[in-house]
């Protein structure tokens, strides 16, 4: 039930009896290079259009504002 | 409203939307992590610039706008989209083709098997291991984001880091004898995927 099982619940247990000094640096390095590659794939997917028409609608509002007030 | 401070004379500053422009594809990234899902990701994050754009007078210049827009994101999250329950992940579309980042001494870590990892992982875990870990913010400002003690954070990192290395059976050099094994098997097996019955 313990060291081996990697169902949902069991990893808890587990997690507690390494302590954070239990992690490898290589293995908190792997992990980081890992999640910022992660996040960088997300970061380069195409944002949909309608985020940026609204971005360029809040600009144009802006815009707008200022001319309004003689800026 | 939003000033445009470059009108003010000096050397010309990037305005309010040329921020928020930049800042976008992090917010949105973010979105997606929290949420699992496109659709609301999207929602999520056009909600987010309407509040910022709104807002921008409560910015403070020289601050980090990243923590700022994160913080606001997260509440509106938290308030309007969560009890909708974290849907089944169709963020599958958005990744890039498969890819694997190089484990060090673990060898390549393949990033489908990551991704499985960090989705099991508790929500309060992921979260900070995208904080902190992935988008670059400090213990300090991951703190302000989530609203809990810098102790609270790092302790959140080191534990959601020590799952995630069991998870992908990479768990450490102490136990290498026994989880080497252990990894072989469940990357030969995508063990990672199924849960126990």
């Amino acid at each position: 039930m313990k060291a081996n099982s990697f169902g949902d619940r069991n990893v808890d247990e587990g997690a507690e009896s390494f302590g954070e000094a239990g992690l490898d640096p290589n293995v908190q390095d792997a992990i980081g290079k890992a999640l910022k590659a992660h996040f960088q794939d997300l970061m380069q997917a195409p944002l949909p259009d309608r985020l940026l028409v609204l971005l360029a609608e809040l600009q144009a509002k802006e815009n707008d504002q200022s001319a309004s007030q003689g800026n | 409203m939003a000033e445009t401070k470059a009108r003010e004379g000096g050397a010309p500053q990037p305005s309010f939307r040329d921020l928020l422009v930049r800042e976008m594809p992090s917010l949105r990234a973010f979105a997606l992590s929290l949420s699992g899902s496109t659709h609301k990701a999207d929602d999520l994050v056009q909600d987010t610039l309407l509040k910022a754009w709104g807002n921008s007078d409560k910015f403070e210049p020289g601050t980090n706008i990243r923590a700022w827009l994160f913080t606001i994101l997260r509440n509106t999250y938290f308030t309007l989209y969560r009890r909708q329950g974290r849907e089944v992940q169709d963020v599958d579309g958005v990744y890039s083709e498969k890819l694997s980042v190089d484990g060090g001494q673990e060898g390549a870590l393949d990033l489908a098997d990551f991704r499985a990892a960090l989705a099991r992982l508790p929500e309060d875990q992921r979260e900070v291991l995208i904080l902190v870990g992935a988008s670059g913010l400090s213990y300090e400002e991951a703190a302000d984001i989530c609203g809990v003690a810098i102790g609270t954070i790092k302790s959140r990192m080191n534990r959601a880091r020590t799952r995630l290395a069991q998870l992908l059976g990479i768990a450490g050099a102490s136990d290498l004898a026994g989880d080497r094994q252990t990894g072989a098997v469940l990357k030969q097996g995508g063990a990672i995927a199924p849960k126990n019955p």
